[in-house]
């Protein structure tokens, strides 16, 4: 079973990822913010990262940043959840090597088939 | 013996004898050419100058008894006119009238002055023989010729010199006048020998211009010294001419004062051009005056040779208090620091022509007023000294007015980055929702599809919409509610309230009990009055610190509301446990989407405080907030009655 971290500090849309994934057979893993996310990846070998861009404290660029420079974490599939829509976030996102940038709101499918490109992609 | 008859005695006997050898001694030493004839022509005479002028080579001895008239024939090519000599001769003989100094001119340029005597012997005036007297005169001649042709010439020159000259005895007696002087030649020569109040006087005109003159003209006799002065006249037309006359006294070898030269020189020209100068110079002077700058004007050593009147104005120094002073004087050491700079370069360095530069200084009232001043060079009346002319003009309104078009300028800037940070907060604030309606329906849609779906998961799931939707509807109402702030179309209603049952109604609808249980009372203090204010500010104000109170502080004790009626003024002061705003944070509150650092994930809009300050400015009055981090935050908000 695939293991998908998700770092979402919006407690009811965090909950509604996780039953979604679950649904479609991934096993969920939930952080409230990014420092949380961080802690968890010591230990957490996931086959991709959900998270949000605008949070307090360490937000998803500071997830991405940390993520990308470490040698176990670096190859995961990263994808931003993120209600910013703007050109720049999006190109800055894109610079930091993420591989998929999905804008809230999404739907199921918008979100299944990021996660299940992400993971083919970077498998191949 | 000129111009008289020669009357000779005949000799007659041997007493007489001595008396002819003496006539003869004197007639050969006479020192002119001398010959005596007889009736027949025969020479009686002839001394030796009379030999030598005519190159008669024969011994005056054995001339004597000789026909004069083969004498004369012998020596005719002599003459310049040698065909007519000899008829003159003939022509004087026959007539016997004396002649007296004839001019006869030789053919080598000499001049002879010719005397003819007939000789009268006795009492009956017969006449007995001819004496002829012949004088060299070619020097005296030739002199007299240059004299009178170099006479001719200094006149030709005197009388077209353009200037009116006259010569003047001791007397002030005119001795020559020229043409430009006076100019009938009548008159001129009339004028020698007179002086100007014989000339005034034919002229009809009074003597106070002769009077004058005279005055002048005894001034260079007595100091022997050129003296000038200015004559005025104003001609038929109005058009008035001056002449600048001269006296100039001739100082001779015994250093007396022989004559005095009289000159005029038409200067009415030059006066014009003075007058247009000076009348340039002070439309100048008029502008630089009333100019509204500063002038002045420094020589090379930096010291002040002229100010205008505004200087005065500026520097509190008069023009007799400032002229001849170093510029440094009137400013202070740190700003003539770049002043002293600026002169030495505007001094100096020839690529550039002039320097601007801004200052500030204090004004007479004190206030600070801004100032451009500009430097520019140029030469004094001595061309090697440079000179520097300073403008100083009052910016002071220009700066404010560039300075408030900054401040609206950054105003519109931080309006506009407000604005696109507030569209993001938008855009964030309802995605976020819209993501959990989004999901939750697709949630339930995938729960449909399952065999038997727990209603309790269903409805769970409903609520999350119901609830996601009415959040939506509150964060819609509060941008509406800063929308109508920003646009200015929210209205101030005042009335008369009962602040204790207005607050008591607040609390028994939303704070009693909070979300998590919790509840909270008002306390009152001082006498109880009605208030006035806008019901519907006033209660979005309490609610927005309450709400903060509660929100910021879970799991502590209740906050505290107190209501104080004061002399003046009312308050309302709300105090809770909880997690504080750091120090430097404080006075930030309530800028748009400004939020604690430490709010962490306790949602909030960034936005309450902005209407809460809003609303109060509204009832004039006003916020004061203080906190301690962790410890807990006090809001103190006052209004006037």
């Amino acid at each position: 079973m695939l293991e998908i971290l998700v770092i979402e500090d919006e407690l009811f849309l965090r909950q509604n990822i996780k039953t979604i994934l679950e649904i479609k057979g991934y096993v969920c893993h939930e952080a409230s913010h990014g420092g949380e996310g961080i802690e968890l990846l010591t230990t957490l070998n996931p086959d991709l990262i959900l998270c949000d861009v605008m949070m307090p404290g360490v937000d998803g660029f500071g997830v991405l940043e940390h993520v990308k420079s470490n040698d176990r974490l670096k190859e995961i599939p990263f994808i931003f959840l993120t209600a910013r829509a703007d050109a720049q976030d999006k190109q800055r996102a894109y610079g930091m090597n993420v591989t998929n940038y999905i804008t809230k709101p999404f739907t199921i499918t918008e979100l299944i088939s990021a996660i299940e490109s992400g993971i083919t992609k970077e498998n191949i | 013996m000129k111009g008289h008859s020669s009357h000779i005695e005949k000799p007659s006997s041997n007493e007489n004898l001595n008396n002819i050898q003496m006539l003869s001694f004197m007639l050969k030493n006479i020192g002119v050419a001398a010959m005596l004839e007889t009736l027949e022509r025969t020479i009686e005479f002839v001394n030796d100058d009379f030999c030598s002028l005519f190159n008669i080579v024969i011994p005056t001895a054995d001339i004597i008894g000789l026909e004069s008239k083969e004498i004369f024939r012998a020596s005719a090519y002599l003459f310049k006119n040698d065909a007519t000599v000899n008829s003159r001769i003939e022509k004087i003989i026959k007539q016997k009238n004396i002649i007296d100094k004839e001019v006869v001119e030789l053919a080598d340029g000499r001049i002879l002055e010719r005397d003819y005597k007939p000789v009268i012997v006795g009492q009956d005036n017969v006449v007995s023989g001819h004496l002829w007297i012949y004088r060299d005169v070619s020097v005296q001649k030739k002199m007299e010729s240059s004299n009178q042709s170099q006479q001719i010439f200094y006149q030709k020159v005197l009388n077209n010199i353009p200037a009116d000259i006259a010569i003047f005895d001791k007397e002030q007696k005119y001795i020559f006048v020229n043409r430009l002087g006076v100019t009938k030649d009548v008159m001129r020569d009339w004028l020698v020998g007179k002086d100007d109040f014989d000339y005034f006087l034919s002229k009809n005109k009074g003597f106070e211009r002769a009077i004058t003159r005279r005055n002048y003209f005894d001034q260079a006799i007595a100091s022997r010294q050129v003296v000038q002065f200015e004559e005025k006249d104003v001609n038929a037309k109005g058009i008035e001419s001056s002449t600048l006359r001269h006296f100039y006294p001739y100082i001779n070898e015994d250093k007396e004062v022989e004559f005095v030269v009289g000159y005029g020189v038409n200067i009415s020209k030059i006066r014009q051009n003075e007058k247009l100068l000076i009348r340039s110079l002070e439309t100048y002077q008029n502008l630089i005056h009333n100019l509204d700058e500063v002038v002045f004007i420094v020589d090379k050593n930096n010291k002040l040779q002229y100010v205008n009147p505004l200087w005065e104005k500026v520097f509190n120094k008069s023009y007799y208090e400032s002229v001849g002073n170093p510029l440094n004087d009137y400013f202070s050491p740190e700003i003539f620091v770049s002043i002293s700079k600026d002169l030495e370069q505007i001094k100096t360095d020839f690529s550039i022509d002039k320097i601007k530069r801004e200052i500030k200084l204090e004004s007479v009232d004190g206030s600070i007023r801004h100032y451009n001043y500009y430097l520019s060079r140029f030469y004094g009346i001595l061309k090697e000294e440079v000179m520097i002319s300073g403008f100083v003009v009052d910016i002071t309104d220009q700066v404010y007015a560039r300075e408030e078009l900054l401040k609206i300028l950054q105003k519109e800037r931080m309006l506009s980055d407000m604005k696109t940070v507030f569209v993001n907060m938008v855009s964030h604030e309802l995605r976020t929702p819209l993501s959990i309606i989004q999901s939750s329906a697709e949630i339930l849609e995938l729960l449909y599809q399952q065999e038997n779906p727990s209603k309790e998961t269903l409805e769970s799931y409903t609520f999350r919409i119901v609830d996601e939707v009415s959040n939506l509807k509150e964060l819609m109402d509060e941008l509406l509610l800063i929308s109508r702030i920003e646009t200015d179309k929210l209205q101030f209603n005042a009335n008369e309230i009962d602040i204790i049952s207005f607050i008591d109604e607040i609390l028994k609808n939303n704070y009693n009990p909070w979300k998590d249980g919790r509840d909270l009372m008002l306390e009152v203090r001082g006498n109880v009055q009605t208030v006035k204010g806008d019901r519907f500010m006033l209660k979005h104000i309490i609610n927005n610190i309450l709400d903060n109170a509660f929100k910021y502080s879970p799991n502590q004790s209740s906050p505290i509301l107190r209501l104080f009626f004061g002399h003046d003024s009312w308050s309302l002061v709300c105090r809770d446990f909880g997690i504080g705003i750091p120090e430097d944070e404080i006075k930030t509150l309530g800028s748009s989407f400004k939020r604690g650092s430490n709010a962490g994930f306790i949602p909030g809009t960034g936005l309450g405080l902005v209407v809460v300050n809003y609303f109060v400015e509204k009832h004039k009055g006003h916020v004061q907030y203080q906190s301690s981090l962790g410890k807990g935050t006090f809001v103190r908000i006052s209004f006037p009655y």
